[in-house]
């Protein structure tokens, strides 16, 4: 390869970035990012001076840029719009229909309430037969808090064997 | 894309998450000439994008909770589209002769392009001294993947880091598909020996 074309070849390596960087420049511009607008190198100018080759390189480049960002746009279409819509319709529904449902008590919500509630009813009715009930209700709440403390636990043995959790 | 587009966006999305059907419908009004386009120059096929554009805007609703906002609406929408395209030329190989490959890094549509080119009436020819023409044209030429960077980059505008969102490639890849079909396109331009227009 000889000097020249090997100089035409950085020179063009130059100009690609260039118009990259134009291209950037454009995008910042837009975003309203505060940009510089690129320049290109001295050397590269100056060999642009003398090959005719680098010089319809560039255009070619410029020309390339310029042009797939003038590339027309379909136009919008109204129908595809509703039609798109049309299809979602059915999706829509249904989710209103579940925003408007009132939010479903979780199992564990359901689980401590039936918890509480059994244990309401057991501390109400056993003072009725026996005279230790105090105890009774001591050692029944140190039960329950005995249980409700290894649940976790239950839980992640559950979740490691692969078992229902609901069965353990 | 501007920030006020961006959080614009996120607000619609919000808003079509808890079933504001107008929030979705905005945005398929702001984002529909987009796609429609990019998937209409990436295919070749106006029907098809048609049929893709509105596909694209279903799977973008239906997974909407799956958009983090960590990227932009506009650049997870031309994903879906994206995807929905090489779908689509999936299931049209599985039926024809091409292959998915063939079609999406070859240029299976050049010898019998350039055989059409080569019959063309000089009136025909006159026409094709339009610019924008002769790179419509020769953008049908090149394969799909580099058509697809080289759409998003210079019409669209989109960074190094947005195309390799949307085409799941990495950035040095998109650069390298940018510099094959500026190559590309150039070659196949100045064969036509249609002088370019001096843009100086």
């Amino acid at each position: 390869m000889n000097n020249q074309s090997e100089k035409c070849l950085l020179v063009q390596n130059m100009l690609d970035s260039f118009s990259e960087k134009l291209v950037d420049s454009r995008i910042k511009l837009r975003q309203k990012e505060g940009s510089q607008p690129p320049r290109l190198e001295d050397e590269a100018q100056e060999h642009l001076a003398l090959c005719e080759d680098c010089l319809n390189y560039k255009i070619a480049n410029a020309a390339l840029m310029e042009t797939a960002s003038a590339l027309p746009m379909l136009p919008y279409d109204e129908s595809l719009t509703l039609s798109i819509m049309k299809d979602l319709a059915q999706d829509f529904q249904l989710q209103s229909t579940v925003e408007n449902l009132p939010a479903p008590a979780t199992r564990q919500d359901k689980s401590i309430v039936l918890l509480l509630l059994s244990f309401a009813v057991f501390a109400l009715l056993l003072p009725l037969e026996a005279g230790d009930s105090p105890w009774s209700i001591l050692s029944w709440s140190l039960a329950l808090s005995l249980v409700i403390l290894l649940k976790p636990l239950l839980k992640k043995h559950a979740e490691n064997e692969n078992l229902p959790y609901a069965r353990v | 894309m501007s920030e006020i587009n961006t959080e614009r966006d996120k607000e619609l999305v919000q808003k079509s998450l808890k079933g504001d059907a107008k929030a979705f419908e905005a945005l398929v009004r702001h984002y529909q000439v987009l796609v429609l386009t990019v998937v209409h120059r990436t295919l070749q096929d106006q029907e098809a994008a048609r049929d893709i554009t509105q596909e694209t805007f279903v799977k973008a609703f239906r997974a909407l909770k799956t958009f983090d906002g960590k990227r932009s609406f506009k650049t997870w929408l031309l994903a879906i589209a994206s995807n929905t395209c090489i779908d689509y030329l999936r299931a049209r190989s599985s039926k024809g002769a091409l292959s998915l490959e063939k079609i999406l890094e070859e240029e299976p549509y050049l010898e019998q392009s350039f055989a059409t080119a080569r019959k063309t009436s000089p009136e025909e020819e006159a026409e094709m001294n339009l610019f924008i023409t002769k790179l419509s044209w020769a953008l049908s030429l090149i394969p799909l993947r580099y058509r697809q960077a080289f759409i998003l980059r210079y019409q669209f505008d989109l960074t190094y880091e947005e195309i390799s969102q949307v085409m799941n490639e990495n950035e040095n890849t998109v650069r390298t598909l940018l510099h094959r079909a500026k190559e590309r396109l150039r070659k196949l331009i100045l064969e036509t020996k249609t002088p370019f227009p001096n843009l100086e």
